[in-house]
């Protein structure tokens, strides 16, 4: 096939807790890597999509001398928006406005202060203000156990059926060199001894905070000849919630911006949850993960937690998810890391944490108050 | 810096905060088709107007869902503390997120009535907390 767009390159730092060096450093380092990747001169890239509060296209466009960009934009969906900017990436291409798009992603979100200390990037800040922070609601961790306890009190969640969440993130993670948790396992009896932090979350239902940047270069596939196997973007979806810009009186807190993501991009794909060898799920928290699976069709409603308790999210088990680990245990790249992965998969270079030949992998993204985001990609050959 | 607290003269809460002063449970309503528009916006997501007026509701509800805080994120404020968003009776499409406090953890369930208690914080500021409520008869009795 010749049309559509593909990830001609994937790059990224080191994933540390403290990088010693800036955010734009870490950004510059990755986007060389990726170009590198693609087998492209760095004059070759006319198109940057940016997280809105991170490095700009004009730092990129400086820093590297580009002679020319005709496309850029930012993206407001919060985590969701590495995977939504894969639409962007393809729509340019398709047009004709560019030939090179890169993404990026770079943040010292583990030295750069607590999560709790940073200008907070979500939308509708004076509900935050007036409503919200002087009752000492002002984290992730603290706004999404709510949509957890609600879960819990419909359908029931065990402690054990989040904590094989965490457990197959970590050992994923293992077999990872680039891990940030690699050499620290996770077993389920100190997952169960995780202190609280916002209940039902402890400590081991929660993320890593993680120095360092991905980044990516998408091009169109009749352009591509580095490789033999190309990764095409398939189709993307994106959806919110209703009203995206507040959690505490949306109608139902468990109806997120994925589900309408996945069916538009199920239907973009001609393909279903069925036909993926394995999906990369935006995993901030546990409870996410079994959150999105259901919402992306993958496990009927309800049915998320015993499915991962049984093992089936395990790498050989039936819908392996997160081999590189995830933002649980690889590292919080803004789920930009989970592109990469699906695209290392798909090449076959995830060495030992290869899925055997897959086909199709699916790549998922969560932000801001439950927008959502779904990327199917698959390969294609040069030709 | 110290607990974050609201600015009591924000033109679209300034009622709200002169409300809890008062304490009275002030919500807005759209003036033209009625309905509650909460958080305030300017304008109504159901008919597009931008009139609206704020009106006392009965202050009491039901809780929807909550989290037991042990981890400090904000100054000055040290946990242990429950945050919960609470289901205005009068108004079940409408929710108020405070703190739920004098209830013991052990206690809460979803769908527990509430009532709201308005807490002095500072010169002119009365946050909007909640706890437990008694239940009305239809419930004492099922």
């Amino acid at each position: 096939m010749s049309g559509g767009a593909i990830v001609s390159g994937v790059g990224q730092t080191d994933y540390t807790r403290n990088s010693g060096r800036t955010e734009a450093r870490l950004a510059f380092e990755a986007i060389l890597d990726a170009i590198r990747d693609a087998a492209m001169d760095v004059d070759d890239v006319d198109g940057i999509i940016t997280h809105p509060f991170s490095i700009s296209p004009e730092e990129i466009v400086s820093g590297l001398r580009l002679p020319r960009l005709n496309f850029n934009c930012a993206v407001h969906m919060g985590g969701a928006g590495a995977v939504a900017s894969l639409q962007h990436a393809v729509q340019a291409i398709e047009s004709g406005v560019a030939s090179n798009v890169l993404i990026v992603r770079a943040r010292n979100g583990a030295s750069g202060g607590r999560i709790n200390e940073r200008p907070s990037q979500q939308p509708a800040q004076h509900f935050r203000d007036q409503l919200e922070r002087p009752y000492g609601w002002n984290t992730p961790a603290q706004r999404y156990s709510m949509i957890c306890r609600r879960y819990q009190h419909t359908f029931g969640l065990t402690r054990e059926q989040l904590g094989a969440v965490a457990v197959s993130a970590s050992r994923h993670a293992q077999l990872n060199p680039a891990a940030q948790n690699l050499g620290h396992p996770l077993t389920m009896e100190t997952y169960l001894s995780g202190r609280t932090i916002a209940d039902p979350y402890t400590r081991f239902d929660c993320c890593l905070e993680t120095d360092g940047a991905c980044a990516i270069v998408v091009t169109g596939a009749d352009r591509h000849r580095s490789r033999p196997v190309g990764v095409r973007i398939r189709a993307v979806g994106e959806g919110r919630p209703e009203s995206p810009d507040d959690l505490t009186n949306r109608p139902d807190l468990l109806k997120i911006g994925l589900a309408p993501a996945a069916a538009l991009a199920w239907e973009r794909a001609g393909l279903g949850p069925g036909d993926m060898n394995a999906v990369m799920v935006y995993d901030c928290f546990t409870f996410e993960v079994i959150h999105q699976l259901e919402a992306a069709g993958f496990v009927a409603e309800g049915k998320g937690g015993p499915f991962c308790a049984e093992g089936h999210i395990d790498l050989g088990g039936r819908l392996p998810v997160n081999t590189h680990g995830g933002l649980l245990a690889e590292g919080h790249l803004s789920g930009l890391n989970h592109v990469i992965e699906a695209v290392r998969q798909l090449r076959g270079e995830a060495g030992d944490r290869q899925v055997p030949s897959p086909r199709h992998i699916a790549v998922t993204g969560w932000g801001d108050l439950g927008d959502g985001a779904l990327a199917v990609l698959d390969t294609v050959r040069a030709g | 810096m110290t607990r974050p607290l609201p600015d009591i003269d924000d033109p679209e809460f300034a009622p709200f905060w002169a409300g809890a002063a008062a304490g009275e449970l002030l919500l807005v309503f759209c003036s033209s088709c009625d309905r509650p528009r909460w958080p305030p916006r300017p304008i109504c997501a159901h008919c597009q107007s931008f009139e609206l007026e704020w009106r006392a509701v009965d202050a009491r509800g039901r809780l929807y869902t909550w989290t037991g805080v042990e981890h400090q994120t904000t100054r000055d404020l040290p946990p242990p503390y429950v945050v919960g968003l609470v289901e205005i009776a009068d108004h079940p499409d409408v929710r108020l997120l405070g703190q739920i406090v004098d209830v013991a953890p052990g206690v809460l369930r979803i769908g527990m009535p509430m009532v709201a208690r308005f807490d002095a914080v500072a010169d002119g500021l009365t946050l909007v907390n909640w706890t437990g409520a008694e239940m009305d008869s239809e419930e004492a009795n099922p």
